[in-house]
């Protein structure tokens, strides 16, 4: 730490963002391709 | 079927995309948690949503069980999943953050453990709706659960005053710089569009799998074990 502000940690940063854009973008393509599926029988 | 979720769902990326775009590379650092605190513009709009979705699922229950409808069940379904998908994530979030700031992963801090309490609640609502095959018993099951499930939202919400937390109190604009609440706001609409469009996504399965269920015949109720055995 300098001066009370803790230094670096964008490692941690992206880790954050990385697991939540990837999560959300497989759960969302699962979710339109399944409803594609269904409404194409 | 026009579908609303498409273009909802796109305009949440999009905002997503800018509000993490200007919380990454424009914000300024946090006052001390530097580059860090960056990691809120993901973390924070994560659980205002999720708490929204639960909200929507507890409704939805109180629904299915006052007019017993199969929309209500769908819906709550739904907003059941992706409440538990985004309360997952703002736990991953939490811990990957509490980690270069308290120097741990994980600590049974109030908010966290309430946190993962409801994620644990949901998860079992989730459970049901797959294990129990009979639809109405599934439906009546899940609905009461979701209701329990639900008191720990505001439980969770108000855990930082009600105990000692390492996690940070109660926040608004006036508490935070104007050049954080910006890429906030942004993205916490972005995250709210999204996850309302794959809720909606969501219920369209959901509704799907409940009229192949209404369509199929009733199977005839196996004997009894104890019938069998008195016959014999």
């Amino acid at each position: 730490m300098t001066g009370g502000m803790i230094q670096g940690g964008w490692g941690y940063v992206w880790a954050a963002y990385g697991i939540s854009w990837v999560a959300l973008a497989l759960y969302g393509a699962s979710l339109y391709l399944r409803t594609m599926k269904k409404e194409g029988r | 079927m026009k579908k609303w979720e498409i273009p909802l769902g796109a305009l949440g990326l999009i905002l997503l995309v800018v509000g993490h775009g200007i919380g990454l590379f424009v914000a300024p650092p946090e006052a001390m948690m530097g580059d860090v605190g960056r990691i809120l513009y993901v973390h924070v709009p994560t659980a205002w949503v999720a708490m929204v979705v639960y909200v929507i699922a507890f409704i939805a229950a109180i629904g299915t069980l006052w007019g017993g409808k199969r929309r209500w069940d769908a819906t709550m379904e739904a907003s059941v999943e992706v409440g538990v998908l985004l309360n997952a994530l703002l736990l991953v979030q939490g811990s990957i953050w509490a980690r270069p700031t308290w120097g741990v992963w994980w600590t049974w801090d109030p908010r966290l453990t309430t946190a993962a309490v409801l994620l644990v609640a949901f998860g079992v609502v989730l459970v049901l709706r797959r294990t129990i095959e009979q639809p109405e018993r599934r439906t009546v099951a899940s609905a009461v659960a979701t209701i329990v499930a639900f008191v720990d939202v505001p439980i969770v919400y108000f855990s930082v005053k009600w105990w000692r937390t390492l996690h940070q109190p109660f926040s608004n604009p006036r508490t935070v710089d104007s050049d954080m609440v910006t890429p906030l706001r942004i993205a916490a609409f972005g995250m709210l569009f999204l996850a309302l469009a794959f809720v909606g996504l969501r219920r369209r399965l959901a509704l799907q799998r409940i009229a192949v269920e209404d369509e199929a015949p009733d199977l005839p109720e196996l004997p009894d074990q104890l019938d069998i055995g008195r016959k014999a």
